[in-house]
C-alpha cells in the first residue's frame, strides 16, 4: 500500500504533523470489545431509516436495526455494549468505514459494482429500493425516457444521480438534503424529484403539505439495502451475514417495515452493474496525446487523474472550471458595482444611508453559507406565491442564486472598501475640483473617482481574492462548480486526493491570473510622483 | 406563525447546541492559528534567507487555500484517529474542523503578524540590540509588547472570519448550527419551517458576531488617531 502511505503523507504534510497515520486492520470485534462500543454509519437525513428526535437522538428503522445489533454483540462478547451512530453522508461513508470509524454502515446504501471493489456487502439485505419520480398531479410525464433534457431534483451522494443522469440524459440538481430538495421541487426549480420510492411514498402518507403530488413513473434501479463493512475481517463478515438471515426469516424484517409504514420488499440478489467505462474517444486532442500516461500512471502508482483520460470526466471537469470563473467574473464585476453605489449612497440622505449600512451590517457578520442557503429558499419561498403555472422562473436557476449571494456578501465588504478610498481624497482637491468649476457630478467622476480607484485598488483586489475562494460555497446549492464537480468525480471513483489537489491547482491559476491582471492594471493606472 | 413557532421550539435547545460547537471550532481554531501564525509571521523576517523564503512561501499557500476546499482536504486525509507509542488519540469530526479552520487562519495571522512587526521602526531593534537582548528576547521584550497593540484589531476580524467559516463543517457532517438546521428540517419534514430555521441561523451569528466587529472597528479607528 505504497500510494495509501503517500496520501496520508501528503494529509500529514499538509498539517505539518510528523506523524504516520498507521491505519487500523485489526479484528473488528476485539476492537468493539475493547471499546464496549458499536459505531454504524448513517445518514440521518433520511426518515423513516434515521432521523433526529428533539433530545439529538437518531431514530428510524436503521436504528432500530442496530440497537438488535448491539443486543447481539452483548450477548456474544457476554459485556453490555453500547451503540453509536455516526451521521455521514453518501461523500465520507466509505472512508469512514474502510478507517474504522464505523464498524458497519447501516444506511440506504446500494449495492454497485464499484462499491464491492471498496467495501465488503452483507448479504440477504435488509431492504431495497428503487428511484422514483414525484411530481405535482398536472405534470404531465411519459416515460423515463421522455424526460430527456428535463431538469430533477435530488439530494446529494444519492446513488440515483449519476445513473439517472447518464442514462435518462435529464440534469440532476443535487441539494444538501432531501429539505431543501422537496422545497426546490415545491418552488418549480424542477419539474419532479427523484428519490427512494419508500421515502417518496411515506412523504405522499403523512404530510398534508403534499397534496397535489403524486409519484409517476414505475420504479427503476430497484437494488438491494445492505449492510457494509471494511474488507479483510471474515468473522465480523459472518457474523452480520448470520444477523441480516435471521432478521429476514424471523419475520423481524417484515415487522419494522409494517411499523414504519414501509411497502414490504422482498431481499434482492447482489446484482452484478456494469462497471465504469473508460471513454477515451471524446476526449479532447490534446489529451487524447497524454491520456496513456495517465492511464499508466493510475495502474503502476494508483494516482487516479481520471480527468486527463476519460472523455466524460474530462468535460464535467472542465465545465465546472469555467462555471466557477463565470460565477467569479459575475461576483467581480457585481461586487464592484454594489461598492461604488453604496459607498456614494453612505453619503446621501439619512433613510439610505441606514438601509446601506444595515446591509453592510447584516452581510459582512453572518456566514456566507447560511446567507445562501436563507436567499436560496427564502427567495423562492417569497416568490412562489404568486406564480401559477408550469414554466420554471428565472430564480429556478441555482447558479443565479448563488451568483447572487457571492456578489451581496462580497459587494458589502466593497462598500467600505470604495467608502475608505473616497474619504482619502484630500478635501482640498475636492475644493480645488470645485474652484475650477466642475459641478458634483463632473468632480466626483473626472476627481474623486479616479483618485479613489488608485488609493483603493489594493483592498479591492484583495477582495476579489477573497470573493474567487468563497465562491466555492456554490457547492452547497447543487452549482456544478469546481468542487462540486470533483465531488461527483471522486464519488464515483474514489480519487479523493488526486480531485483535492487539481481543485487546488485550479483555484490558485484563477487567483494568479487575477493577480496579474491587478497588478498589470495598478501600473497602468499610476501617477508619476502621486505617492505609493 | 403561531403554529411555526410551536413547531419549532422544542428544536431549540439542539439548535443551540450545535451553535455552541460553532463557538468552541472558532475558538480553539483561533488559539492554534495564533501560535501558528506567531510563529510563522516572525520567520518572515528572521534573518537567515531560507527560513524567511519558506515562512512566506508557507504563508502564502495557506493563506490563498479556499476555506472550503482545505476543509475537504482535513477531513477526508485525515485518520479518524492516531496510533502513538500504543496511545490511541482519536479525532473527531468536530477537531478535523479545528484544524481545517486553524490552516488558512494561520496564513492570514501570519500576515498580520508580519505587518505589525514590520511598522515597528527600525530604531526600535538596534535599541534593543545595543541593549544586548538576544533575537528572541528582541521580540520577547521589546517588539512584541509593541505590536501587540496593532495586531489585535486585525486579529479580532479575523476571529470574526473564522467563527462564521465554521458553518463550512457543515457540509462534511459536524453537528454545528447549520448541520443541526438541515437535520431539523429533514426530521420535521416541513418545508414551511425552511425560512425561520435558517432565519434564527443568520440571527444567531449575528447577535455574536456584530458586537465583535463593532469592537474591532472601534479599537482599530483609536489605534489610527494616536
Amino acid at each position: 500500500m505504497v500510494t495509501a502511505a503517500i496520501k496520508a503523507w501528503v494529509a500529514a504534510g499538509l498539517l505539518a504533523v510528523s506523524l504516520v497515520a498507521v491505519a487500523d486492520d485489526g479484528p473488528v470485534l476485539q476492537r468493539i470489545a475493547e471499546r464496549g462500543v458499536v459505531n454504524a454509519c448513517t445518514n440521518v437525513e433520511n426518515r423513516p431509516f434515521a432521523y433526529l428526535t428533539p433530545s439529538g437522538q437518531a431514530v428510524g428503522f436503521n436504528a432500530d436495526l442496530l440497537e438488535n445489533l448491539r443486543q447481539v454483540l452483548s450477548q456474544r462478547l457476554g459485556r453490555p455494549i453500547a451503540a453509536q451512530t455516526i451521521a455521514t453522508s453518501g461523500a465520507n461513508r466509505v472512508p469512514f468505514v474502510q478507517q474504522g470509524k464505523c464498524d458497519v454502515i447501516i444506511t440506504g446504501f446500494s449495492v454497485t459494482e464499484e462499491r464491492q471493489r471498496l467495501v465488503d456487502f452483507i448479504f440477504p439485505g435488509f431492504y431495497a429500493s428503487g428511484a422514483v419520480l414525484l411530481t405535482r398531479d398536472d405534470q404531465p410525464v411519459e416515460s423515463w425516457e421522455s424526460l430527456r433534457g428535463a431538469t430533477l431534483c435530488s439530494s446529494q451522494g444519492s446513488t440515483y444521480n449519476q445513473s439517472v443522469a447518464e442514462r435518462y440524459g435529464v440534469n440532476i440538481l443535487a441539494f444538501a438534503g432531501l429539505t431543501e430538495s422537496a422545497q426546490a421541487l415545491r418552488d418549480r426549480r424542477c419539474i419532479g424529484q427523484v428519490m427512494d420510492e419508500a421515502v417518496a411514498r411515506l412523504r405522499l402518507q403523512d404530510s398534508q403539505q403534499w397534496q397535489g403530488y403524486r409519484i409517476q413513473l414505475p420504479v427503476i434501479l430497484e437494488a438491494p439495502w445492505s449492510m457494509a463493512v471494511a474488507k479483510g475481517d471474515p468473522q465480523w463478515r459472518e457474523l452480520l451475514e448470520q444477523l441480516a438471515l435471521h432478521w429476514r426469516q424471523s419475520g423481524f424484517l417484515y415487522d419494522l417495515e409494517s411499523r414504519y409504514g414501509l411497502p414490504h420488499k422482498h431481499p434482492l440478489d447482489p446484482i452484478h452493474g456494469a462497471a465504469v467505462v473508460v471513454d477515451s474517444q471524446s476526449l479532447p486532442y490534446f489529451l487524447q496525446r497524454l491520456s496513456d500516461g495517465f492511464e499508466r500512471l493510475n495502474s503502476s502508482t494508483g494516482w487516479n487523474f481520471p480527468v486527463f483520460y476519460d472523455g466524460w470526466t474530462a468535460r464535467q471537469f472542465a465545465s465546472g472550471i469555467v462555471t466557477t470563473l463565470q460565477l467569479s467574473a459575475i461576483g467581480i464585476i457585481g461586487s464592484c458595482v454594489i461598492g461604488l453605489f453604496g459607498a456614494l449612497a453612505m453619503g446621501a440622505a439619512r433613510p439610505l444611508r441606514w438601509l446601506v449600512r444595515g446591509y453592510v451590517e447584516l452581510l459582512r457578520n453572518t456566514p456566507s453559507l447560511a446567507q445562501l442557503y436563507f436567499i436560496y429558499f427564502g427567495v423562492g419561498a417569497l416568490l412562489r406565491g404568486g406564480l401559477e403555472g408550469g414554466a420554471a422562473p428565472w430564480y429556478a436557476n441555482p447558479f443565479g442564486l448563488a451568483a447572487l449571494c457571492i456578489t451581496l456578501h462580497y459587494g458589502a465588504f466593497a462598500v467600505e472598501i470604495v467608502r475608505t478610498g473616497l474619504l482619502a481624497v484630500p478635501a482640498s482637491t475636492r475644493d480645488a475640483a470645485l474652484a475650477l468649476g466642475y459641478g458634483r457630478l463632473g468632480r466626483l467622476w473626472h476627481i474623486q473617482l479616479p483618485l479613489a480607484l488608485r488609493a483603493c485598488l489594493p483592498a479591492l483586489g484583495n477582495n476579489m481574492v477573497q470573493l474567487i475562494k468563497g465562491s466555492s460555497i456554490a457547492y452547497a446549492v447543487a452549482v456544478p462548480e469546481v468542487l462540486y464537480s470533483a465531488q461527483e468525480i471522486w464519488s464515483e471513483r474514489y480519487n479523493v486526493v488526486e480531485m483535492m489537489l487539481l481543485v487546488l491547482v485550479t483555484y490558485f491559476c484563477a487567483m494568479a491570473l487575477l493577480a496579474w491582471a491587478l497588478h498589470r492594471l495598478e501600473r497602468r493606472l499610476r501617477i508619476p510622483g502621486g505617492g505609493a | 406563525m403561531n403554529e411555526i413557532i410551536l413547531a419549532s421550539l422544542p428544536w431549540l435547545p439542539l439548535m443551540l447546541k450545535g451553535f455552541a460547537l460553532n463557538l468552541w471550532i472558532g475558538l480553539l481554531a483561533m488559539l492554534l492559528a495564533c501560535v501558528a501564525g506567531v510563529c510563522l509571521g516572525a520567520l518572515q523576517r528572521a534573518g537567515r534567507p531560507w527560513l524567511r523564503l519558506s515562512a512566506r512561501l508557507l504563508t502564502q499557500l495557506l493563506r490563498n487555500s479556499p476555506w472550503l476546499v482545505v476543509m475537504f482536504f482535513v477531513m477526508h486525509l485525515l485518520p479518524y484517529e492516531w496510533h502513538v507509542a500504543g496511545q490511541v488519540i482519536s479525532l473527531p469530526a468536530w477537531l478535523k474542523a479545528v484544524f481545517a479552520l486553524a490552516l488558512p487562519a494561520a496564513g492570514n495571522a501570519s500576515e498580520i503578524v508580519r505587518g505589525a512587526l514590520q511598522s515597528i521602526p527600525r530604531t526600535q531593534w538596534e535599541a534593543a540590540t545595543a541593549l544586548g537582548y538576544s533575537p528572541v528576547g528582541q521580540l520577547r521584550h521589546v517588539i512584541l509588547p509593541q505590536a501587540l497593540r496593532l495586531m489585535l484589531p486585525p486579529a479580532l476580524g479575523l476571529y470574526c472570519v473564522v467563527t462564521m467559516s465554521s458553518a463550512l463543517a457543515s457540509l462534511l457532517g459536524v453537528g454545528e448550527l447549520l448541520s443541526a438546521s438541515r437535520e431539523i428540517l429533514a426530521a420535521t419534514a416541513r418545508t414551511d419551517l425552511l425560512l425561520p430555521v435558517y432565519g434564527l441561523v443568520l440571527a444567531l451569528f449575528f447577535i455574536y458576531i456584530f458586537p465583535l466587529s463593532l469592537l474591532a472597528r472601534s479599537l482599530e479607528r483609536r489605534l489610527a488617531h494616536r
